[in-house]
C-alpha cells in the first residue's frame, strides 16, 4: 500500500444554504492517479477546489469535516502553503498574461527564488517534465497567449510544478482540447505519475480507464463507489455505477 | 400559415443610420469647435505668428506697443495639471485596486457612491475650500506671505481628479479576466502579488487612459485653480512658485475685452492652444498604449 497523501474525513461543504458535498470519505495515494467522474454539477470541482483550498476564496462557502495533508489537517495549517503543495490546473486552459518563461517562474518568485541560474534550470526542467521544451525554447520570452491551447494546459501543469507541489488536481484538463492535444496532456500526466499523487476530474469515461488506477464516482454532492478502476468499469457494486459507466445517464 | 415574418429592411437601415449620424455629430461637434476657435483668432496668428505666441514671455495686449506672448500661462497649465496627476494618479490607483480586489461588498457599495458624489461637487466649491483652508494653511505654517501657489491649485486638482481615476481604473482591474485570479491565488501567491504583477499590468490600457481623461479635466478646469494659482504673469520656476493657468486667464480677461480687438483674438487663440494639448495628449498616450508586435498582450 503506497502512503496516502490526501485523506478526506466525512467532509461536507456548502455554498450559502446550498450544500455540495456531503460526508465524503476517500484517500488519495502517492504515485498514484485517481479520477473522478461523475455527472455535472455533481461536486467534482468543488471537492477539488476544497482540496486545494482555493474555494473558501468564494464568499459563501463553508465546510465541515477535515482534509489530512500527509497526516495533518490542511485546515491548521497556512492557507497559502497548502495550495502551493496541492497545486491545480483548470479546465480553461489559462494562460498568465506574460511571457512563458515568466509564467513558469510566477509562483516561485513570489517564494523568493531570485538567481537567475536557479531560474533558468527551474524553467527548463519543469516546462522538460510537461514536453513543452523542445516547442518553446526559442522563444522563452514571447507572450504565452501565443500558445495554442494544448499547450497552454501543458504550460498550466509546468506552472503548477514550478511550486514542486505532492498533489496534482486536474479539473477537467483536456475538455477544451483536440484529440491530438489531449493525448499529449495525458502522456504529460502519466509521466508525472511517478513522482506525484495526482487527481484528475473527467467527463470523458475513456479517459479515466485510459489514465487511472482509482476511480471513485460521485452522484449528488455524495461518493458512491471507490476502486480499482478496472473494478469500477467492468464490476461495478452499485447500480447507480454501472448504470452511469454503461452510459445509461451522464 | 406563416408566423415568423421578416421585418422590414427599412426599419434596420433607418437605425443604422441614427447610430452612423449621431456618431458623426459628436465628432463634428468637436470639429465646430476648434473651427470657431480658430476663426475667432484668426488675425492674431497672422499678425504675431504661433511660435512667438506660444514662446512668447510678455502679455501685454492692450499697451501702444502690444505684446502677446502666454508661454507662461502655457507653462503654468502643464505644472498644475501634471502636478495634479503625479499626486492623484498612485492614491487613485491604489483605490481602484482596493475596491476592485480587497474591499468587502459593504464597503464598496458606501465608498463608490461617495466617490461618485465627489465628481459632482462644483468646482467653485472646492476652490472655496481651498482658498480658505489651505491657502491659509501654508501661509500659517511656512510664514509666507501667500499661501496661492501652483502646489496649491494641483493639490485641490488632485482631489477633483481622483474620482475620475478611481472610477475609471476600477472598471479596467474588473474587466480583467477572473481566470487570472483563480490561476494565480490557487499556485499559493498572496493577493497583493497578484494584483502587482498581473492585474495592474494587464489592466494598464484602462488604467493610463483613466489618467489622461484626468490630464484634460485638470488642465481646463478653470474656478479652483483661479482661486488657488495665484494669477502672477510671470514664468514660474518651481511646483510652488505662483503661476496663471490658460484657462483662469481666459476667464479673468474675456469680460473685459472688447470683441474684435487683438486682446480678444488672444484670449481665443489662448483658448485653442488649450484644447489642442489636451487633445495632443489624448493622441500621444493613446498610440503609447496600442499593441506592438512583440508585447505581451493582457488580454
Amino acid at each position: 500500500m503506497k502512503d496516502v497523501v490526501i485523506e478526506l474525513k466525512n467532509f461536507n461543504s456548502r455554498y450559502g444554504k446550498q450544500e455540495v458535498l456531503q460526508n465524503i470519505s476517500l484517500t488519495f495515494p502517492h504515485q498514484t492517479i485517481t479520477a473522478i467522474i461523475g455527472p455535472s454539477g455533481c461536486g467534482k470541482t468543488t471537492l477539488l477546489r476544497s482540496i486545494n483550498r482555493s474555494a473558501e476564496l468564494e464568499s459563501g462557502y463553508s465546510c465541515t469535516g477535515d482534509i489530512l495533508l500527509s497526516g495533518a489537517s490542511m485546515f491548521n495549517m497556512n492557507a497559502y502553503s497548502v495550495r502551493r503543495q496541492v497545486g491545480m490546473v483548470f479546465q480553461t486552459p489559462v494562460a498568465l498574461p506574460l511571457s512563458i518563461r515568466q509564467n513558469v517562474l510566477f509562483a516561485p518568485r513570489y517564494y523568493g527564488l531570485r538567481q537567475r541560474a536557479l531560474q533558468d534550470d527551474l524553467v527548463e526542467n519543469c516546462l522538460r517534465k510537461v514536453a513543452l521544451w523542445e516547442e518553446v525554447k526559442d522563444r522563452l520570452h514571447k507572450p504565452a497567449s501565443q500558445l495554442s491551447g494544448g499547450q497552454k494546459q501543458r504550460l498550466a501543469i509546468a506552472r503548477v510544478l514550478a511550486v514542486k507541489p505532492r498533489v496534482l488536481l486536474l479539473d477537467e484538463p483536456c475538455s477544451s482540447l483536440d484529440p491530438a492535444s489531449t493525448e499529449r496532456v495525458e502522456e504529460t500526466i502519466r509521466g508525472l505519475a511517478a513522482e506525484l499523487c495526482i487527481v484528475i476530474v473527467t467527463h470523458n469515461l475513456a479517459q479515466a480507464r485510459r489514465l487511472a488506477n482509482e476511480t471513485a464516482f460521485m452522484l449528488n454532492g455524495q461518493l458512491i463507489e471507490t476502486g480499482p478502476t478496472e473494478n469500477i468499469f467492468s464490476s461495478p457494486k452499485h447500480e447507480k455505477t454501472r448504470d452511469f459507466v454503461t452510459g445509461l445517464f451522464g | 400559415m406563416q408566423v415568423l415574418k421578416f421585418k422590414s429592411d427599412k426599419v434596420d437601415t433607418f437605425l443604422g443610420s441614427l447610430f452612423l449620424v449621431t456618431a458623426w455629430a459628436s465628432v463634428l461637434l468637436l470639429a465646430a469647435l476648434l473651427l470657431f476657435l480658430l476663426l475667432e483668432s484668426w488675425p492674431l496668428w497672422s499678425r504675431v505668428g504661433v511660435l512667438s505666441f506660444i514662446s512668447g514671455q510678455v502679455w501685454l495686449p492692450l499697451s501702444a506697443v502690444p505684446q502677446i506672448g502666454i508661454a507662461p500661462m502655457l507653462v503654468s497649465t502643464l505644472w498644475v495639471a501634471a502636478g495634479a496627476l503625479v499626486l492623484a494618479a498612485p492614491l487613485g490607483l491604489a483605490c481602484a485596486a482596493f475596491l476592485a480586489e480587497f474591499a468587502p461588498a459593504p464597503l464598496t457599495a458606501v465608498m463608490r457612491p461617495v466617490l461618485n458624489l465627489l465628481t459632482g461637487i462644483p468646482s467653485v466649491v472646492y476652490g472655496f475650500l481651498g482658498a480658505a483652508v489651505l491657502v491659509r494653511f501654508f501661509e500659517v505654517s511656512f510664514d509666507l506671505p501667500s499661501g496661492e501657489s501652483l502646489f496649491a491649485a494641483s493639490l485641490v486638482l488632485a482631489i477633483m481628479v481622483l474620482p475620475f481615476i478611481v472610477a475609471n481604473s476600477e472598471i479596467a482591474l474588473r474587466s480583467v479576466l477572473n481566470d487570472y485570479r483563480h490561476t494565480s491565488l490557487a499556485l499559493g501567491v498572496s493577493r497583493p502579488y497578484y494584483v502587482m504583477r498581473i492585474l495592474i499590468p494587464a489592466a494598464r490600457k484602462g488604467i493610463i487612459a483613466s489618467m489622461v481623461l484626468a490630464f484634460g479635466r485638470a488642465a481646463g478646469e478653470t474656478m479652483a485653480v483661479l482661486m488657488m494659482a495665484g494669477n502672477t504673469m510671470f514664468m514660474p520656476g518651481s511646483w510652488f512658485n505662483q503661476g496663471e493657468p490658460l484657462p483662469a486667464l481666459i476667464a479673468l480677461e474675456l469680460g473685459s475685452a472688447s470683441p474684435g480687438s487683438l486682446h480678444y483674438q488672444a484670449l481665443f487663440a489662448a483658448g485653442l492652444v488649450l484644447l489642442v494639448l489636451v487633445i495632443l495628449v489624448n493622441i500621444l498616450l493613446s498610440s503609447f498604449l496600442l499593441p506592438k508586435g512583440n508585447e505581451v498582450k493582457p488580454f
